[in-house]
């Protein structure tokens, strides 16, 4: 990997706490003295909130989806076949009488 | 789900669609039952349930899950506990109209905790093209295993995979990094 995505997953595994505890004294000590990476850190735990709640959002809508399988109006398009089958027979019937 | 140990992290990472269909179809009518007989609506029931499978899903994939029932028992009774708060919450809110709803209540495990991220960052997932949003959300949000991912999307390997979920992940921190300088000087 470049070097760039090489510091990405080493914030990551930063974050999510899989650095040994060397590695994390080092890595605090770069934090204080390397702006750039602290700020990269902030950066991309706003990523990890982002795609948490764009996330949960996804999750939701595939809720949503398996609802409308089960139980949404399963009984409404041949309703509205007879509807319209009924509205177009009375239509005929007016226009030839 | 009967006497042995139903895996329900490995089941809903495996195939989700499927586990939250059968879990939806065994468990939402009890929970309709439930708040229709509590002078709630269908409505009411449904937005109930599904913030209730949304935090058994993060708990589950997290680990964090310790059942000591039924996966459906589970359900309803965070169901019920909210229903029950929402209840008192609106008898409280029309008896005190005009005034403020007490906010010092505890964070409880079966609430939902507020999203921490802006709703106008959520265009930025979107412009990533779903090969990247569907790595990303699978890897990071459904706690789905590289092995799953790489073979979803046709990676050779765990290792290509990986490579482009951070491809993916840089992207995003850039589109981010740039609207948060945006807000910040402006």
């Amino acid at each position: 990997m470049r070097p760039e995505l090489e510091r990405i997953q080493l914030i990551e595994d930063y974050l999510y706490q899989r650095l040994s505890p060397t590695q994390t004294a080092d890595l605090e000590v770069r934090l204080l003295i390397e702006p750039d990476l602290y700020e990269e850190l902030e950066v991309q735990k706003q990523v990890y909130n982002l795609l948490q709640a764009r996330g949960r959002r996804q999750l939701r809508s595939e809720l949503e989806h398996i609802h409308q399988r089960l139980y949404g109006q399963p009984t409404y398009p041949w309703l509205a076949y007879i509807l319209v089958g009924f509205l177009a027979l009375a239509a005929g019937c007016w226009l030839m009488g | 789900m009967g006497t042995k140990e139903f895996n329900w992290p490995e089941a809903l990472r495996n195939d989700r669609e499927r586990t939250l269909t059968q879990l939806y179809k065994q468990t939402f009518p009890m929970v309709l039952h439930y708040v229709k007989r509590n002078s709630g609506t269908e409505q009411d029931a449904k937005d109930l349930f599904q913030d209730a499978v949304i935090i058994f899903y993060e708990k589950a994939v997290r680990g964090e899950l310790t059942l000591t029932a039924s996966a459906s028992t589970y359900l309803v009774s965070i169901c019920r506990k909210r229903w029950l708060r929402e209840l008192h919450q609106r008898s409280h809110w029309e008896s005190t109209e005009g005034q403020e709803l007490d906010q010092a209540q505890p964070p409880a495990d079966f609430e939902l905790e507020k999203p921490e991220s802006e709703p106008s960052l959520m265009e930025y997932v979107e412009q990533l093209g779903s090969t990247c949003q569907s790595i990303l959300l699978s890897f990071y949000y459904f706690r789905q295993t590289m092995e799953q991912i790489a073979e979803q999307h046709q990676y050779r390997n765990i290792r290509t995979a990986t490579v482009q979920k951070f491809k993916c992940l840089e992207r995003l921190r850039k589109s981010v990094s740039t609207a948060l300088l945006e807000t910040f000087y402006h």
